[in-house]
């Protein structure tokens, strides 16, 4: 596959993201990247690599709004 | 097509935000941030299939944003406002629910078996209705 192995980093902040609903989403996605959960003072940052997926920033944006949708799950559970 | 929006977080709640920004996920991928200033919200959008958006589509689309924000604003005022009652009710059910079949219920529980008849029931036809004449 062209983009097998392409990796990308994203930076969500914590103001608005949970960590929880990221590591949701990222096993969710566990079967098309490699993804790893960081966390900063202000951010939660997500280190995909080996992105089995045709199109990496597609990808990433669908990640993102999963991200969303989970965060928002999370903080009406909460 | 790549926009952005930018949110006083001072007028809109961040629940708001995030919930109207859910709303639009099936349209867009939506990705929130902060803005320059520390009190603005910035949401990225980028509509979905790559396709572009004339400026009054986008105005559009901004102004459904708007209104679905301000639904979601209410909401989120009319849930904080009724944040206690609706709790007692809550409470008030469960407890309820609990207490009231509680005293039989418990003392069943507590290896009472159904011959004791905690709570009345088993009552003779003839009592309850009385004797039927011989035909």
């Amino acid at each position: 596959m062209a983009a097998a192995g392409k990796s990308k980093t994203c930076r969500f902040s914590r103001r608005f993201y949970v960590r929880r609903a990221l590591e949701a989403a990222a096993g969710a996605h566990a079967g098309l990247a490699t993804l790893r959960v960081l966390q900063t003072k202000d951010h939660i940052i997500v280190r995909m690599t080996h992105i089995r997926f045709p199109d990496a920033d597609r990808f990433v944006k669908e990640f993102a709004n999963y991200a969303l949708g989970m965060t928002k799950r999370c903080l009406a559970s909460d | 097509m790549v926009k952005t929006i930018l949110i006083d977080s001072t007028i809109c709640p961040k629940e708001a935000v995030i919930n109207t920004a859910y709303h639009f996920l099936d349209r867009a991928y939506i990705f929130l941030d902060r803005g320059r200033r520390r009190q603005d919200i910035k949401v990225v959008f980028d509509l979905k299939g790559g396709r572009r958006v004339s400026p009054r589509q986008w105005e559009r689309l901004k102004g459904e944003f708007w209104n679905t924000l301000l639904h979601f604003m209410l909401r989120h005022q009319i849930s904080r406002q009724n944040k206690k009652i609706r709790e007692y009710i809550v409470r008030t059910a469960l407890y309820s629910s609990v207490a009231g079949s509680g005293d039989a219920g418990v003392r069943q529980g507590q290896g009472a078996d159904y011959l004791d008849d905690a709570l009345g029931i088993r009552v003779p036809w003839e009592d309850k209705h009385g004797r039927r004449g011989k035909k």
